[in-house]
This record gives structure tokens, sequence and C-alpha cells, in this order.
């Protein structure tokens, strides 16, 4: 909001400099943004907080300052305020909705229309307001001055000199000055003319903008200023549903006192000479509800226990009576909160207003004297902590994306298909490219490897661990925590099935962990083939599998890729943290390797099953160290070969007992006709 | 009479220079030092002189022993250094050659952020909460005092999820709307409702706003609440942690000030800064000239927040607060732009 130096210097006397009005502003009230000269005045662009209506024009600016400057509260000027009746039918206002606080206008007779004084105009021009007419830039003019907001109708236009103010139905229409139609919610204020049904129209829509019909022109000559308030929440319902707002609207929102009424249309009075002129005919004031001062009980130690500083009840009681509150009481203080602080209504705001006139840089930093007290642990937090370590040691890079997914990459990836239903939308999302929530992390993950691999020759390891979102069948929404990972590279699946064994390790769950290749399912971002559910006893946790080349083709990656994609919350219900040392073996071990030449599509977690099944408790270690196929080795066949260790915790094996393990192995592995043992 | 063993010594170490072999280095060593040694026997013999000699004697054969071991040690490397060149095993090292790369990962800038921010927290008694992303309209405004058609909503622009979607999961008492959360404050709230006072926590997590994006905004990001309530928790106490979580983030005596400022959930409430980390205070272009970054929001917990959890404001009070983690890292880090943290540059996130 503008604020002109030059205005407030008429409110307040000997008011410092600009700079140091905004610097006292700064700590002690309002945010500043800025502060620039115009002419011989300068302009200060001033923050007013949210809940401060009452600092909506100069007046209450200044009065602020008088506060901060420890000048005593200002004494509200007595004007003198009379009709002369006659010459003009009497106007009828009347009220039908509880949200008029109340209205109170004047009529004046035989005003001729000209420009406003060059003082004034001067003000306006600094507070970036048009100059229109004499009448427009009076309203304007008090309205800054004085945070009242005016309006004026042309009494002529008034059919009936009749007017209403009453809430309007669903649908209705105004036409406003600005030649626009707002077409309107339930319950919104408007005035209506006419005594009779048929000749009634909407003339205003009230504590926003002017209605077309009864606006002011270049012939007009008798007016209506009123000098209304309406209830904040009213108002700002009101320009939200209409998307529309005005400054009068913005300080109504914010909450006025009714007791300005009057002192606004007194103003009016004392300036319409230099406006316009012309005769007060009519006064009219209608106050259903007289605003009465708060009263706030609040114990005197108060603003020190919530500021943890020491100020002397004597200041506190000072600052409180130059905001013009009365204060009775030396323990429990009664204060009597002025009618133009509507924001007051509790202790804690009379703690606030001590403190932050005191200064909040005046209160020395000091600890709080607390019993010692451990922080309870957060284990959910903690394994997502211990599942990004494990994935950093394994060399893949944390990313962080957006939690949305576009429109197109819905298509792309096949949600159209009957799997739309599961994405969750907004009621106003972004734009078309952040437009459902995410419904898992590989989406955003293979964008982002995309990208990277324009830049880099080097293999790409990336994970992300965060929220996704699910409609389930119940149509509830569900938010789950996920863990996704990438490896885009020449050996691409082992790269990312490594990493996931590693972490299983890191979480001690590796022997709970299996992989489960029986699915006949087609999946969403893997090949049918190439892609592993991983399984922890009979519970889906997750998958692992290679990239479609669908989409290395539509990301351009120019090697294979693959993806794993991991429930979280399951793999944390999973994770151990104990540690519980096993005895280290008392009896050395005996190695010994295998080979086992098998047709290439043969799994090797079969051949390992076979191998553990002979084998017996005596095995050890199982462990795979070639994989090969090539040169030497028959067309469609690949060879396996096994480090083997037995070992017995209570003596010592023979080599006999190696040897004869061996056998029974090869034996059992040979049972498979296309399986042969190479030793 | 004065026995001088220096000779012996002399003796032994020029055997062991000469020495040609491992065996024979052995052997040299064995005829001084061993069972039978020469310097052993003068050891044994050491009872047989006379009691004013006998302390001498000891000290001397003593220096003499080390001194043999000394200079076996020495010839034993050279022994074996010559056999290594002998065979060849170790032409040349190329010592400049780069050793084995370990593959090692990153994490992201915003996740370490969020373990300072911890381990700060947590060794002055912090616990660490979380809350839902999606939320109601009751967690997220009408119980933290903002009130549907009040102005302050507009200080938050929300995004909100689509009407079906909420209506299926309407609960009777509260309020029913969904969205996603614009900044983690309802998870005070809902660890109020859960726990009972004292409390000391701080809460970390993503926030959304509906907002245009540029180097400083996004539409997700991430927020670390902080709620701390007690019989007698001031300003002055908020001051001083904060101040101190300041100093150990950014490793140097950081100030902070407060300004007045407007937030429904506080009372009193601030605006929070800190001195400039760019020119510690002594005025720069970043915090144009003033020498102050604002940084925070921060205020005395309201006590209709309290109501609305059930804590009496008449025995608790205490305050709260909310930093953009997204900025901490950026200061942390020298980021100059927030959507770097977004948009999973390899280039970026492999510094970290
Ligand atoms: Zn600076």
């Amino acid at each position: 909001m503008l604020f002109s130096y030059a205005l407030l210097k008429t409110f307040v006397s000997d008011l410092p400099s600009p700079e140091k009005v905004r610097d006292l502003l700064v700590m002690r009230a309002f945010e500043v943004e800025s502060i620039e000269k115009r002419g011989k005045d300068t302009v200060l662009d001033v923050k007013i907080l949210p809940q401060r209506g009452d600092c909506a024009g100069h007046k209450g600016l200044a009065r602020e300052l008088s506060v901060i400057l420890e000048k005593p509260a200002a004494k509200e000027k007595q004007r003198i305020f009379a009709a002369t009746r006659g010459g003009l039918i009497p106007l009828r206002v009347q009220l039908s909705s509880k949200s008029v606080l109340r209205y109170s206008a004047l009529v004046v007779r035989g005003s001729a229309m000209r420009e406003s004084p060059a003082w004034m105009q001067a003000y306006l021009q600094t507070l970036g307001t048009r100059a229109i007419n004499g009448i427009v830039d009076l309203t304007n003019y008090i309205m800054a001055e004085l945070g009242q907001p005016l309006h004026a109708f042309d009494y002529d236009k008034i059919r009936d000199s009749s007017m209403l103010v009453r809430e309007s139905k669903q649908g209705e229409e105004v036409l406003l000055l600005d030649d626009t139609t707002a077409r309107l919610p339930e319950g919104t204020l408007v005035i209506e003319d006419g005594k009779k049904a048929s000749v009634r129209r909407l003339v205003d829509l009230a504590g926003i903008k002017g209605g077309k019909l009864s606006a002011i022109d270049a012939r007009t000559k008798n007016i209506i200023f009123q000098a209304a308030v309406f209830k904040a929440e009213v108002i700002y319902k009101t320009k939200k549903s209409l998307n529309y707002t005005t400054q009068a609207a913005d300080i109504y929102a914010r909450g006025i006192d009714p007791e300005g009424t009057i002192p606004a249309l007194e103003r009016v009075q004392e300036l319409l000479k230099e406006c316009g002129g012309g005769t007060v005919t009519q006064r009219i004031d209608i106050y259903p509800k007289k605003e009465t001062p708060r009263k706030i009980r609040v114990p005197s130690d108060m603003p020190e226990r919530y500021l943890g500083a020491r100020i002397p009840l004597q200041k506190s009681k000072a600052i409180l009576s130059r905001f013009g509150c009365k204060v009775a009481g030396t323990k429990l203080l009664t204060v009597q909160i002025p009618t133009w602080r509507k924001d007051i209504s509790l202790p804690q705001d009379i703690v606030e207003e001590i403190g932050r006139i005191h200064g909040y840089e005046n209160i020395q930093a000091r600890m709080p004297v607390l019993p010692l007290q451990c922080p309870e642990s957060n284990e959910e937090l903690e394994k997502a902590e211990d599942m990004r370590d494990a994935l950093r040691e394994a060399g893949f890079s944390e990313t962080i994306g957006y939690s949305f997914i576009g429109k197109k990459d819905a298509a792309d990836f096949g949600y159209s298909q009957g799997k739309k239903d599961a994405l969750v939308e907004l009621q106003n999302p972004y734009s078309e490219e952040y437009f459902y929530l995410r419904p898992g992390l590989t989406e955003n993950i293979l964008k982002v490897a995309a990208a990277n691999a324009r830049n880099t020759k080097r293999d790409i390891r990336i994970f992300e661990l965060g929220k996704t979102f699910a409609k389930e069948i119940t149509v509830k929404v569900v938010e789950s925590r996920s863990l996704s990972g990438l490896v885009a590279g020449a050996n691409a699946f082992f790269l990312a099935k490594g990493a996931i064994q590693h972490l299983f390790a890191r979480l001690r769950i590796a022997e709970k962990i299996w992989y489960d290749v029986s699915g006949e399912e087609n999946h969403m971002f893997t090949e049918k083939g190439g892609t592993a559910r991983i399984k922890a006893g009979s519970r889906n946790i997750g998958i692992i599998g290679r990239v479609l080349p669908s989409l290395i083709d539509s990301y351009k990656f120019q090697t294979p890729v693959a993806i794993f994609s991991i429930d979280a919350q399951a793999l944390a219900a999973l994770e151990t943290r104990g540690i519980s040392c096993k005895q280290i073996p008392r009896f050395p071990a005996v190695y010994r390797d295998i080979a086992v030449l098998v047709p290439l599509e043969t799994a090797v977690a079969d051949i390992e099953k076979e191998i553990q099944n002979s084998a017996g408790p005596l095995l050890s270690e199982l462990e795979i160290f070639d994989i090969y196929r090539g040169k030497g080795i028959p067309e469609g066949k690949k060879n396996i070969a096994f480090h083997l260790a037995y070992q017995s915790p209570d003596r010592t094996l023979s080599a006999n007992e190696a040897e004869s393990l061996q056998r029974k192995i090869a034996q059992s592995l040979e049972k498979h006709s296309d399986w042969s043992i190479r030793i | 009479m004065q026995r001088d063993f220096s000779e012996l010594e002399q003796e032994a170490k020029n055997a062991i220079k000469t020495a040609q072999t491992p065996k024979e280095l052995e052997a040299v060593l064995r005829l001084y030092t061993g069972k039978e040694g020469k310097i052993t026997r003068e050891i044994q013999a050491i009872p047989t002189l006379a009691v004013s000699e006998r302390a001498e004697a000891g000290s001397a054969l003593n220096t003499a022993k080390i001194q043999i071991a000394k200079a076996y040690a020495e010839r034993q490397d050279e022994l074996k250094q010559r056999a290594q060149k002998e065979s060849g095993a170790e032409e040349f090292l190329d010592v400049t050659a780069p050793g084995k790369k370990i593959e090692y990962g990153s994490l992201h800038p915003l996740t370490l952020v969020q373990r300072v921010c911890g381990e700060i927290f947590g060794s002055m008694g912090f616990s660490i909460a979380q809350g839902p992303e999606i939320e109601t309209e009751w967690y997220n405004f009408d119980a933290l005092n903002i009130p549907a058609d009040h102005p302050a909503r507009d200080m938050w622009d929300t995004f909100w999820l689509k009407s079906e979607e909420a209506k299926s999961q309407r609960p009777k008492t509260k309020n029913p709307r969904f969205l996603l959360r614009t900044h983690t404050s309802p998870v005070q709230i809902r660890y109020l409702e859960t726990h009972t006072p004292p409390v000391r926590i701080i809460a970390p997590g993503r926030v959304f706003r509906y907002e245009a994006t540029d180097a400083n905004h996004q539409i997700n990001f991430y927020q670390l609440e902080g709620l701390v309530v007690d019989k007698d928790i001031s300003v002055a106490n908020f001051s001083a942690i904060i101040q101190e979580f300041f100093k150990r983030f950014f490793g140097f005596p950081v100030t902070v000030r407060l300004r007045p400022s407007y937030f429904p959930f506080t009372e009193p409430s601030f605006e929070v800064d800190m001195t400039c980390v760019v020119c510690k205070g002594k005025g720069c272009a970043s915090c144009s000239h003033s020498g102050w970054l604002e940084i925070m929001g921060a205020g005395m917990v309201h006590p209709r927040v309290f109501n609305a959890t059930g804590v009496d404001p008449a025995k608790w009070q205490g305050f709260a607060f909310g930093i953009g983690l997204d900025r901490l890292a950026m200061m942390k880090y020298k980021i100059n732009d927030i959507r770097l943290l977004y948009e999973g540059d390899l280039r970026f996130l492999r510094q970290f």
C-alpha cells in the first residue's frame, strides 16, 4: 500500500526523515517494500499486515508512527456536521442484511462538476491514483487519508429516492462502472433502488465497485456520499468468488472500524467546497449495533513471561495508552481496546503490541532451562536414511523430483488404458506438465536419466525415495513411500540387481528376499521376459527389470536401461536393525569348485537350489564366479562355475568327505538330462 | 675394573652389514644375541662383577643389544628389497598412475541439509516428527486458526485435490476438503493431538504452493517446522535456540533479529533475519547492504492452536517456526538456482 510522506507529516508533528520512518516501521510494525522520491514528495510502499485494517489510511499509519515515536495519542478533532434540509426528496435507505455494520451517508444538492484542487491531485498522483473529477477525487482522497472507503451516487439516478442494501440471490447480475456485468453468487451485498418491485434495479455492488446505473457523470448535480462498513468476511468471499477486487474491497476485507464513517463524511463536507460545492441536505446514519470497546484482562506478568525480558509495568502501560487503550489494575490489568483495533482480542495480542514497541531487538537471547531429555527415535526416518546410505554406497546418486506427472506422461506410460482412474487428479493442476500426482517415481526418474544421458558417456545410476499417490478401488487416496532406481549402461540389469542386493544386505534382510519370475502379466516399464518381482515370503515388495525397448527408443537411450521400484514402507518393516553376532567357525573350511554346462534359458537360481538341496547343511558358501558362453562352449549353452565351501561347526572336514559331497552334487545335477558337469 | 662393550657392539654391527643372505644374517644375530651369543654371555656374567660395576655394565650391554637389533632390522629390509629387485617382481612402480577407482554415489543436498538439521536440533533434545503430504483443510488451515473466508488464506496458494476424491473420505467432524499441504505446520496439530506437553520437535518435509516458478520458487519444496511447548518458554528462548542452530549450521557466529509480522497460528509473530552469510553482516549485494537476510517466520503458539488440539493455553506456552530447507541448502552450498535441486542433473548432484 502506497503512502505519501508529505500526507503522513500532516498527522505527525516532527516526523523524522523518510528513511528513518522506513527503518522504524520495519523494526516496529510493517515491512517497507520500497521508498521512492516523487517530485517533492516521497512515496513509501508499506506492506500493511493483513489483520491491520486500521492502518489502511494515512491517519491510521500516522497513529502507528506516533506510538513508535512515543508521542501521545492524538485527540479526535470535532467538526461541525449539519444538514440544511430542503430542495430534495429525502433519501430512504433500508438494510435487510446483518452484514451491514453501519451505513452512513450525506445527500448534497447543487454540486457543480469540476476538477479537484491541485493539492489534492498532487497527493493522488503521488499515490498512483488517476485524477478524474472533483467528486471522484474527493472520495479517493479521503479513502487514502482516513482508510474509510467512500462512494458517490448520482442522487437523481436512484429511483423513488429509495435504496435497499440486501444480499444477492444466486445468478443475479449487476452492471458495473467499468461496463462489465458481474454475475453474483448468493449472499453478496448489493444495493437495489426503487419502491415498487417492477422498477427495482441493482445499482451497486456494495463495498466492491459502483454500479453503472447510479454512477455520477458530467451532468450530475445532486450526490449521495456513502460511507458504509460491511462485514469483512462477506466482502472477502465476494471478491474471491468473483475473482475481482478494488482498493475499497481490499480495505473492507481487512475489517475496519464502524466508528470511522462519520469522521469521513465530516471530511467530505469540509472539503466539498473545493471539489464542486453544494449544500448538505440530509444525513443518514444507520448503525444497528454500536461498536463498544472490547475489554481484555491480562496478568501483568504475562508480557515478561512470554517475551522473556524485563519490561517495567509502567512502560507496558505507557505503550498501551499511546495505542489509545485505557489500562486499569496492577496484578491483573484490564485493557480497553479502541474500536479501530479489531485485531486485538486476546491477552497474547496485547503481549505482541508491548513486545514490538519495546523492540524485539531489545530482548536478550537466552537458552531455556529444561530437563535433559533424549529425543524420541524416529524409526521410519532412520530406516529411510539407511536405504539412502546403502544405495549411495552402491554408487547411486540421489535425485529429488516433482510430485507431479504430466498429462502426456500418463498417456505415454499407458495409464489411459483403464489405469487412469488410479491417478490422483487436482482440482487446479499447475499445468499440463504437472497434472496428476505421481503414481510412482519411475516416470520422473526415466526422464531425469534421459536428460543426463545426453551429457555423459558414463553409466548413469540414480535413485529417489519419496511419496507417491494412488487412488484405490474404494476411491480413497493413498499416500505411500516408494524407492526407485535406474541404471543406464552396458551391464545395466546386473548393476541394478547388484545394488538392490547390497541394499538388502545392508538392511540385513537378504535371506528373506527372492525373485519371482512366474508372472505372466505385462509390466508398465519393463520387458515381460526381463522382469522379476521382488518378494519377501509371499509378499510382493517391488519389481526389477530391463526397460522396454519402446521406452529406450522414445527416451533416446544409447545403452540398455534397468529399473527397480520397491515399496519403501514394506522394506522398512522387514529391516532388522539389531546385530546379533555369530560364532566365528572353529574348524577350517574345505574349498572346491564345480562347473555345469546348461542350456541358455536355464535359471541359475534353479541350479543353486539343486546344489543346496543335494549338498545339505555342510555347504557353508555357494557363489557363482563365472557365467560364460562363446568360444569352446556349444551353441545354445552356457557354462556356470561355482565356488563352494564345506564346513562343519564341530570338526575338521577331510578331503574325502568333500569329494563325496562333490560327487553327490554332480550326480544330482546330472539327473537333468541337458545339464552336464565340467569339474 | 671398567669393561668396555663398544668394541663388541661394533664387531657385531660389521658382521650384520656384511651378511649376504637372510640365512647368514640370522646366523650373525645368533652369534651375538642368541642363547649362547657373545652379548648374552656377558649379560649372564653380570652377577660375577663387583657390585659397584653391575649397574653400569648392565646398562651398556642393554644399549649394545638394542643397537644390534636395529642394525639387524635395517639389513633385513635391504636384503628383502634386493631379493625383490632380483626376482623382477616390482620392476617399476609408477606411483603417479591413478589408484583403483572406488564407485561411490551421492546424497541429495536436501537430504544432507535435513540430516544436519536433525543432528543439531537433536543435540538440543528435539525429536523428529512427520506428517502426510496430502492434508485435510482442517489440519492445514482451520486448526491453525486460518478459517475459510479469511484474508489470511491468501497467504498460501493451494493445490486442491479434485473433489470427487475428497468427498468419499469425508469425516464427519473435521473439514473434509483435501489439499497438498502448503506448509509443515499441520504436523504441529497432529503431534499435539497425540502427545502431551512438554513437546520439543522439528518436522521436516515436502510442501506445495501453487505459484509461478523461478530461480527462487518451486511448486514443491521443503520446509522444516519447529515446535517447543513447555511451562516457561519465551521469545528470548526462541532467539537463543535458533541462533545456536544457525551458528552450527553455517559455522560462524550468527545473530538473529526479530521483526513484527503476522501469522494466524502465532501471537506474537515474527519475521526472523540472520547475519548475512555472504558478508558476515558487513553489508553486500546479497543482503541489499543491510547485513541481514530474511530467513524464516516464527512466533509464540497461538492459544487457538492449543485449543484446537486440546492443550490448555493457560498452562502451556511455546514457540513455533518454519524454515525453508531449499533456501538453507542454497545458502550453505552456494547454489544459485532452486531448480537445480529438482532437475536431477548429475553434474550438479555428483558434487555432494
Ligand atoms: Zn551481505
